[in-house]
């Protein structure tokens, strides 16, 4: 399939991520449908049938079973893509540590839905966050083209034998997924190069026979754990290194690849935010809906490993004095996800700050422009938490 | 993290330990395939093929003395209880 | 009797089973005929837990364990993975009764409905043994478990023994399905080799009655034996399913139920009534096997 690397097309984020996963050669692509993923297993799977595509892909009878097929396929050397949503993913949370604590570089992109119950399948991220401590690394997408330059970096981050742990890609389930965008394709043998071939260091085969997947007793437990945790600490450069290694060689970047800084040089005003929201903070930034006010995004491109230097650099400065912290989902009982991380920072960050939390657009709920208008002009009428 | 194997030696879970019987064992190979353990191994005694215990790992089911249709196998009780 | 087996151990000596264990005696078997050219996905469960505790292993073949219900799934993602790499080694997916009848049985429908040419086995012991012996979907019915215990009103387990090797055949003509007892070391192998064979074609699933000292309360030494009764008193009948076809091995010797039953601790409690039943249910079952295997009608 000719690629046009010249010219953008205008591309649904689906089929942008089924152009990123054939040129990044992967060999195994498990599937199982759930709104509002089912597009992208879709296009890979006409891809597939006509010739397009040199993997095997596989339709496998539910979300955890699709996982475990990758755990299979990943362990026995081939690189693995799958997609899940909402349900799904909750429905293969049984694997994700599995898959984690095994340090398998699998890539999985997940169609941000809000999880049951009641049943909704519109876009929050109570899914991605149910997972957040699974030992995944955790990338949120804002836009088709990030989302398609992404996943390309994600296999060379996952695959980094320093690293060697999954990555879920987040996007927004219909406010990205079913999006289309004027995109630009990078070429096969580019993104190929820059992906270079999977060489597991160790692998599933009779001509070297290990065991994989022990009974770890109490004793030995935790020093899988400990390695875990420095295997994901250690992602936190090479995700900066992927991102600028991208920008050198296809001349787009996001941030530092764990964070965006959008207006904040003199900002005073701060939301702090994942997803594709940030394009609509961005809209309402550009178009100085916000009067008076001068307010800018911290985007979080990269929720685990959190990025809590980088993060307490920026809002440690002091002409920030009001932090509007976005969550789209709930942490029953206590601080939401991203509140809760950012409540952790330094004290001396949020030191002479008003931090208050918004949770925003659960199960897909519209947030108007006047809503946002409203947070930032009458910041000191809201409470501390507030879902709207 | 490199695994550094260990050895787990099953034998000291024995109560009656086999013996065999070389006069009456036959070579037959029945209690080399019915140990759970693997513990029997064939070997060449005297120019004939019998029957060999691994004591390291026995556990002491007694199959081998079960399942021997040369009744070539006996059982003692462990000294060391 | 003599199987002629290779010296080599692929499932070494070292291993926690207990003393006298059906399902290691499996184990040894399966790894003795299938050889080096094999990657093992290991369900959650008694052999592998008595097998991989780290740092150590009993398999001197690669060997993976991910979790319970998906021992099949996890070998259908090797299945395509050493498909893409064209690697010839073969997949044996295995796990006990519970992993396979009860909490695995969709991944393992999946894996066969899909055709993955994989080698599943069930070690058969009829309960989930390594929690502590609680019913599953293959526990016979009447027998005791923890969790179908006898008491004043209650006789044991009240349900009757999932017939999983009819429901992988009816996935299709290319499966290739049978039951096997390790009392029976011939026609173990015979069927292990072929099912190998067969992954040529097909899946194939294999059930390999596999007695548990604790678990059915029955002496140490007796688990060849006790499959031995299992088979020619009809309780555990051995057949092939192969291209949709029953073939069912008839033995000369033949055995009482109740010597079989009353072998067994968790048996003891039977009463007149029951064995009633269960010798209704043995008969009405061997001969509907029987019938078909005489007649090779094609069933699937």
């Amino acid at each position: 399939m000719k690629t046009k690397n010249k010219i953008p097309e205008a591309l649904e984020l689906s089929e942008a991520i089924a152009q990123a996963v054939r040129q990044c050669n992967v060999d195994v692509i498990t599937s199982y449908p759930i709104t509002p993923q089912t597009h992208i297993v879709e296009k890979l799977s006409k891809f597939n049938a006509n010739g397009k595509l040199k993997a095997e892909f596989v339709n496998l009878e539910s979300e955890h079973s699709s996982m475990s097929a990758c755990i299979g396929a990943s362990a026995s050397g081939s690189r693995v893509f799958t997609a899940t949503s909402s349900q799904g993913l909750t429905y293969m949370a049984e694997m994700l540590p599995i898959a984690s604590g095994l340090r398998l570089p699998i890539v999985m992109v997940n169609a941000n839905r809000a999880i049951s119950a009641p049943i909704n399948i519109w876009n929050d991220h109570s899914d991605s966050m149910f997972v957040r401590d699974s030992g995944w690394i955790q990338i949120y997408c804002e836009s088709v083209q990030e989302a398609y330059d992404t996943l390309i970096q994600a296999y060379r981050i996952a695959e980094n034998k320093q690293i060697s742990l999954p990555i879920m890609l987040c996007i927004d389930g219909f406010s990205l997924s079913h999006v289309m965008e004027n995109i630009s394709l990078s070429g096969d043998k580019e993104v190929a190069m820059f992906v270079g071939k999977f060489s597991p260091t160790r692998k599933l085969e009779s001509k070297n026979p290990k065991t994989l997947g022990h009974v770890a007793s109490p004793k030995d437990y935790y020093l899988f754990k400990q390695e875990q945790v420095g295997a994901i600490e250690n992602s936190l450069n090479e995700i900066k290194k992927a991102n600028s290694d991208f920008s050198q060689k296809f001349k787009r970047k996001y941030g530092d690849g764990l964070i965006e800084e959008y207006n904040l040089k003199n900002a005073e005003t701060v939301f702090i935010a994942l997803g594709s929201i940030c394009s609509t903070i961005k809209g309402l930034i550009n178009e100085n809906k916000f009067g008076k006010s001068k307010v800018g995004l911290l985007r979080i491109k990269t929720f685990r490993p959190f990025p809590k230097k980088e993060i307490e650099k920026i809002i440690s400065n002091n002409k920030i004095k009001k932090i509007i912290v976005v969550d789209r989902s709930n942490s029953f009982g206590s601080n939401n996800p991203v509140y809760s991380e950012i409540k952790q920072l330094d004290y001396l960050c949020l030191n002479k700050k008003e931090t208050k939390n918004f949770v925003l657009g659960l199960g897909g709920k519209n947030i108007t422009d006047g809503e946002f208008i409203e947070i930032v002009n009458n910041f000191n009428k809201f409470k501390e938490v507030n879902i709207l | 993290m490199k695994a550094k194997p260990t050895q787990n030696k099953t034998g000291t879970w024995r109560t009656f330990k086999p013996k065999i019987n070389l006069d009456k064992c036959t070579g037959c190979r029945i209690c080399f395939e019915v140990c759970p353990d693997s513990c029997i191994k064939m070997a060449m005694i005297n120019g004939k093929v019998k029957s060999t215990i691994n004591y390291t790992y026995c556990k002491g089911c007694l199959l081998c003395k079960k399942e021997c249709p040369f009744k070539a196998i006996d059982s003692v009780k462990e000294d060391k209880i | 009797m003599m199987a002629n087996l290779p010296e080599d151990q692929l499932f070494t000596p070292g291993h926690n089973a207990c003393a006298g264990c059906g399902a290691a005696i499996s184990l040894r078997h399966i790894m003795k005929i299938a050889g080096k050219e094999v990657i093992i996905v290991l369900g959650t469960g008694c052999m592998e837990v008595v097998s991989t505790l780290y740092p150590n292993s009993a398999w001197k073949v690669p060997v993976i364990h991910s979790a319970f219900a998906n021992t099949a799934s996890t070998a259908s993602g090797i299945y395509y993975s050493l498909k893409a790499q064209s690697r010839k080694e073969k997949v044996i997916a295995i796990a006990g009764d519970g992993g396979t009848f009860d909490i695995g049985l969709q991944a393992l429908s999946g894996a066969f409905a899909r055709g993955d040419r994989i080698l599943y086995i069930c070690y058969d012991n009829e309960a989930y043994m390594n929690t502590g012996i609680q019913k599953s979907g293959s526990t016979p019915k009447f027998a005791e478990t923890t969790t179908t215990n006898i008491g004043t009103v209650s006789s044991g387990n009240d349900t009757n023994k999932k017939d999983i090797p009819f429901i992988m055949a009816s996935h299709g003509e290319k499966v290739y399905v049978a039951t096997a007892s390790i009392g029976f070391y011939n026609d173990f192998e015979m069927k292990l080799k072929k099912a190998l064979k067969h992954l040529e074609v097909g899946p194939a699933y294999l059930q390999i009655l596999s007695p548990c000292i604790p678990g059915w309360k029955i002496p140490s030494d007796s688990a060849i034996d006790i499959s031995k009764k299992a088979v020619l008193s009809r309780v555990y009948p051995l057949f092939e399913i192969e291209n949709g076809i029953v073939n069912l091995q008839e033995f000369n010797q033949d055995v009482k139920i109740e010597d079989y039953l009353l072998s067994q601790g968790r048996f003891s409690h039977l009463n007149a009534g029951n064995f009633v039943e269960i010798k209704k249910n043995i008969e009405e079952n061997f001969r509907r096997l029987k019938i078909l295997s005489n007649n090779k009608i094609k069933i699937f």
